[in-house]
């Protein structure tokens, strides 16, 4: 069931309503029944794994629990290790088979034909189960903290239940943490206007950024990218920037639905991106973007890993372990891989330059406060991002290629009119695209201002409340991508 | 408590103004048969029970009967609930929406569409018969029979066409946002492209089995509401359709008669005076000049043959007669452009 499905617009209200309506004791039971619909609607056979990665989690928590009763700190050590390393090997075991198998099958196959070894490994046709990866690092962010003894093991099933599966976030995150989630799960949630209403203009944005911008962004950047053989250098470089708003818009539309949702319950979620393009490095990109995927890799493998704490040397291949990690998590391919390991690269020849920096920016006295400055960072960031977008499009050899065709742009730079044709846009949904642009950007602007735009508007008098609500509706009902002859298409981020 | 009314009042207002908001968009960005009536949605703008006559059937039903001269000329108030390939199936349903707010003394059925094998051709043309039909247990009805495979999910762009259409709002022209059923349901166009005759074949072909049966229904409707059922068959010119719709119409002849339904098959009677040169708007379809023969012709028999009060003097059809001015003025400027061109 997806967010921008009938389905869901039909769901989510009786949800909420019911929700609202019973008895607080009887709120978790129902949420977990709803939330196990919610997945089932995609294939209910996924529900078994699911369930089964909560189990074992679940039961591994209560064993650290009991562990901790262990007087002696070596073998108290050694259980909650095992303990750990059973959730982990377990639950990353399911994930290798059903999203890794057949990319390692092949890359093993393909090795080894290099060195004259003729291989075949048994393939098995499995169909990636939605939110695998989201849920996967959500129970193993439970287990450690369990371990860490951040948080106390869950006692109750049910509730430790719906906290993996809670239907807002199962199927593209926020990666929720245990500690914030999980201890709302004995809240008792009022019905609370302003919350319900705020939840709910979070949720028309993200229908706006997903159905409107991110939709005909996908038109341009689709015509193009499909067919870049016979492409202008031109059109793949503005396809390529487009992409990385379309990529940008589609992502952060499911999350903002997400929180929304769990707002509208009166359940408080962490944030996934604030303002990414911004952002005036591309360590500062990283803490602005998928913020919860960020936090899970700091937290779970950066640190554990050694972090900073260990050297230069180490700091810097500890950066590279996490971004291929993070490029392979992104989904079974090597151009997943490529685009991890070019932010990582980004990052370190970055501080290889910090030397080279301080000394121009001394020689020309420049200031760092002054905005032409910081504009000049996002718009340098922007570009090393947008770069590492094209092998997140596109495989390595086509992402070569249309490297290439924009390296050498020689025509097409002043047939304006042919190329937005070419890009599938006319000049009626240009100026919708341009329209709605601008209002992503001014969104992101007050956020980056801290601005809370949702706040100012519900301050304002019923008359402008209701134009913007109205506009908001009626905005995304016309000018939408949906309805017959469309092929609702999943959020970007599913597969993964 | 009182805050509390006030924003279950304010929440209810809110949706209702989105609802306003809802039908005026949806008004203007639905499709429209350009200069066309627009016949099924305007159906609906004309007040309930006004009707005399309700005339239903494909193109061919709209191309030979024009409502308002039948009222100017004959005080008789009609309407073409018409619409592009329109099926016996699809006529059906229609005329059983139609009598939940009109009680027409005579059901007037165009039988080109009888030979079709199918419940609708395309999906365009059944969009032209079903999208404006209101909601409501007919169209529910309606689209469970014709589109029995699709899901409620599939279907439901066609309870609410708005999903479909919202897509236009780039293609938008001035039709879009002034609308009025002055036409109701007629056709106004004298473009000409002259026709040969169609030989009269001498076999009967039987009425496929599936029409019989809606058929079948559409009688038993009129019966059971008291209306008059009447066939007739547009004029049309030599080509292999027109053959085979001629043929059936052969048939229609018989199966009318067993029934006691009159049937108007002018191209046989002739009586109608047809120039095949100059009364075509096509090879399928009347003009203007052919419409203006069969209806003044239809309205003559229909006089002689039915009592149908002339309602020019009533105060409720004031409007028809605004209509009728209007068809007369846009039918001057039409000989007017042709004559210039």
């Amino acid at each position: 069931m997806l967010f921008n499905s009938i389905e869901f617009l039909i769901f989510f209200p009786s949800v909420c309503l019911l929700y609202y309506l019973i008895p607080h004791r009887f709120r978790c039971v129902f949420l977990l029944l709803c939330s196990y619909f919610f997945y089932m609607c995609w294939n209910p056979k996924y529900a078994l794994l699911l369930l089964t990665s909560t189990v074992i989690t679940y039961v591994t928590g209560l064993l650290m629990d009991s562990a901790d009763r262990i007087e002696e700190e070596a073998g108290r050590t050694r259980r909650k290790k095992l303990y750990v390393a059973l959730a982990f090997v377990s639950n990353l075991g399911i994930l290798f088979f059903f999203k890794y198998y057949t990319f390692a099958a092949d890359t093993i196959v393909r090795l080894l034909q290099t060195v004259g070894i003729q291989a075949r490994i048994p393939a098995f046709d499995v169909v990636l189960p939605v939110g695998i990866s989201f849920y996967t690092f959500k129970v193993l962010s439970y287990t450690m903290d369990v371990y860490r003894k951040d948080i106390c093991a869950e006692k109750n099933f049910l509730k430790y239940a719906l906290y993996v599966s809670f239907f807002p976030q199962i199927a593209a995150g926020p990666i929720e943490r245990s500690k914030n989630l999980l201890t709302q799960m004995n809240e008792k949630h009022k019905f609370e206007f302003e919350k319900v209403r705020s939840g709910l203009l979070l949720m028309l944005y993200g229908y706006f950024q997903k159905v409107v911008l991110s939709e005909y962004l996908a038109i341009a950047v689709n015509s193009v990218y499909d067919s870049y053989k016979d492409r202008t250098g031109f059109q793949l470089l503005l396809a390529t920037i487009l992409f990385a708003f379309q990529i940008y818009c589609d992502f952060d539309s499911y999350s903002n639905i997400a929180i929304g949702a769990a707002q509208v319950m009166g359940f408080r979620t962490m944030e996934n991106f604030n303002t990414p393009y911004f952002a005036e490095s591309v360590a500062d990109f990283w803490r602005r973007w998928h913020i919860s995927l960020s936090g899970w890799f700091r937290d779970y493998l950066y640190i554990p890993l050694g972090g900073n704490r260990k050297g230069e040397f180490r700091r810097q291949l500890n950066l590279m372990i996490v971004f291929f990690v993070s490029g392979l998590w992104h989904g079974a391919s090597w151009h997943f891989v490529i685009w991890g390991c070019i932010n990582g690269a980004w990052q370190i020849i970055g501080r290889w330059l910090k030397p080279a920096k301080k000394k121009i920016k001394k020689l020309f006295c420049v200031d760092e406060t002054v905005f032409s400055h910081k504009l000049l960072r996002m718009l340098i960031t922007f570009g090393l991002v947008d770069f590492s977008w094209i092998f997140f499009r596109a495989d390595f050899r086509q992402g070569i290629a249309i490297i290439k065709k924009i390296i050498g742009v020689g025509s097409g730079w002043l047939t304006w009119g042919g190329n937005l044709k070419a890009m599938g846009l006319t000049y009626d949904t240009l100026l919708v695209l341009i329209v709605s642009m601008v209002i992503l950007f001014a969104a992101d602007l007050c956020r980056y201002k801290e601005i809370c735009l949702r706040d100012m508007i519900c301050r304002q008098g019923l008359w402008l409340r209701w134009l913007i609500y109205l506009f908001g509706i009626f905005g995304i009902l016309i000018f939408g991508v949906y309805g017959p002859g469309y092929d609702a298409s999943a959020f970007i981020y599913f597969q993964f | 408590m009182q805050k509390n009314i006030r924003r279950i009042a304010g929440i209810l207002f809110f949706w209702i103004a989105a609802f306003a908001v809802f039908r005026a968009a949806n008004d203007v960005l639905r499709f429209k048969v350009v200069d066309k009536a627009d016949m099924i949605h305007s159906f609906y703008d004309i007040e309930e029970n006004s009707l005399d006559i309700l005339c239903i059937g494909s193109s061919h039903a709209y191309h030979s009967v024009q409502p308002d001269l039948l009222w100017g000329e004959y005080g008789i108030p009609s309407y073409v609930l018409g619409s592009p390939g329109q099926t016996v199936p699809c006529s059906y349903y229609l005329l059983k929406e139609a009598l939940k707010y009109q009680k027409p003394k005579l059901v007037l059925l165009e039988t080109y569409c009888f030979p079709r094998k199918y419940k609708f051709k395309n999906d365009s043309y059944l969009r032209q018969a079903i999208d404006g039909m209101r909601f409501g247990d007919v169209k529910i009805e309606a689209l469970n029979d014709l589109l029995p495979e699709y899901s409620w999910k599939e279907k439901l762009s066609y309870y609410i066409p708005f999903l479909m259409y919202h897509s236009r709002w780039d293609e938008l022209e001035n039709y879009d946002f002034i609308q009025h059923a002055w036409l109701k349901g007629g056709v106004l166009d004298f473009r000409t492209v002259p026709q040969t005759e169609p030989d009269f074949p001498q076999k009967p072909l039987k009425i496929p089995k599936m029409n019989r049966k809606y058929l079948k229904k559409i009688i038993r409707l009129c019966r059971k509401n008291g209306i008059q059922l009447i066939f007739f068959a547009a004029p049309f010119a030599d080509t292999d359709t027109a053959r085979e719709a001629l043929r059936v119409n052969l048939f229609v002849e018989k199966y009318a008669a067993k029934r006691d339904i009159p049937f108007l098959f002018y191209q046989k009677t002739k009586e109608l005076g047809i120039d095949y040169e100059t009364d075509f708007y096509d090879d399928h379809h009347l003009n203007t000049c052919g419409t203006e023969k069969l209806t003044v012709n239809l309205a003559e028999w229909l006089l002689q043959n039915y009592e149908l009060a002339d309602h020019r003097q009533e105060e409720r059809y004031r409007s028809w007669d605004e209509d009728y001015e209007r068809y007369m003025e846009r039918r001057e400027e039409l000989i007017a452009e042709d004559a210039r061109d």
